[in-house]
């Protein structure tokens, strides 16, 4: 074998170790690159994933915002504005029978109920108020859907004892009309 | 060829320890951001808002003037009496136990509720009311009277 034979195998021999090295770290390289990916997706489907959850819970207390600030219109709050999120019922049940309040609120749906004290579960009327639950402003349609509510203050006169104001707890629920 | 081989495995070391640091932080953050598992709530601050201005049977001077829960809570911390003899500290404990009982069942969903009356200025406390198991998700608020930190938790 001759000396020019013998170098030009040895060159060869240490190209292809060279090769393989290149390839090695390459696949490294990749590997890393993969497994950092992975770590992101996995991070960011995570943080995506609450982020949703928070605004989604922001939609609702935002929601429930708005219904409770029926409670505070003119109509049905309770001596003016000095009690947040206070109904009049018996105002309340005045502007039921009232039928210059038909279509008043723009809404699908609309009524108080009566959580505590715990009163028998029906619709109130002037012959049954206050021992009843539900007091059904607005029902337009049958298919309102889910209503929003929010936890609210009933208060009314009462005049036993020689007259005092009681409040109880309630919610007041709401369904908004559709977008035309 | 020995000496190559030594210089691979620390190599191969080295990549490990990096990837294995940067696997716990991550770790740890999702950790920290998934721990923080308590929630604040609006339906709870207006149904702490509300609870606070139920008018209770107790009337402390006289008939008709019945306390709202918010001056029963003062009334519990300075150990008075309604005029039919019970103390204010017991009616308050029932009426929150009824209310809370009314407007928020344990069972499905829900797994427990705490109720914590606290004193801000002793950081004491003055009325405490659980039910069920607080272990999961907990979402509350507090509503804060003169004097005293009312905080309501419900726990899924």
């Amino acid at each position: 074998m001759t000396y020019k034979t013998r170098m030009t195998k040895s060159v060869a021999a240490n190209s292809s170790r060279g090769q393989m090295q290149i390839q090695q770290m390459a696949f490294v390289l990749v590997a890393i690159m993969i497994f950092f990916a992975m770590v992101a997706l996995a991070y960011f489907s995570l943080r995506i994933s609450s982020l949703k959850e928070s605004a989604q819970s922001l939609n609702e207390d935002s929601a429930k915002e708005l219904v409770r600030k029926l409670a505070d219109s003119p109509e049905l709050s309770w001596k003016g504005s000095s009690c947040n999120g206070c109904i009049d019922l018996d105002k309340a049940l005045l502007i039921k029978q009232s039928k210059a309040y038909n279509g008043f609120w723009k809404v699908k749906y609309l009524s108080i109920e009566i959580t505590y004290p715990n009163s028998t579960k029906v619709e109130c009327t002037p012959n049954n108020y206050p021992d009843c639950s539900t007091i059904t402003l607005v029902n337009e349609d049958k298919n309102y859907g889910t209503p929003e509510s929010a936890f609210v203050s009933l208060c009314r006169w009462d005049s036993s004892n020689g007259g005092y104001t009681k409040c109880g707890i309630g919610k007041i629920y709401s369904s908004p009309r559709e977008a035309q | 060829m020995n000496r190559k081989g030594q210089q691979e495995l620390v190599g191969f070391v080295a990549i490990v320890i990096v990837v294995s640091i940067i696997g716990l932080v991550v770790i740890g953050l999702l950790v920290r951001s998934d721990g923080n598992n308590n929630k604040e709530s609006k339906d709870i601050t207006n149904f702490l808002e509300s609870s606070l201005r139920y008018t209770s049977d107790c009337a402390i001077s006289y008939v008709p003037d019945y306390s709202e829960v918010s001056d029963l809570i003062k009334q519990c911390y300075s150990n008075s009496q309604c005029l039919d003899g019970r103390k204010a500290c017991e009616v308050l404990n029932k009426t929150l136990a009824d209310i809370i009982d009314a407007n928020w069942a344990t069972g499905g969903n829900l797994k427990g509720f705490v109720l914590n009356i606290t004193i801000t200025n002793s950081a004491s406390q003055l009325l405490e009311l659980h039910k069920g198991e607080c272990t999961g998700n907990m979402v509350g608020s507090d509503y804060l009277l003169p004097g005293f930190k009312t905080s309501f938790d419900a726990c899924y």
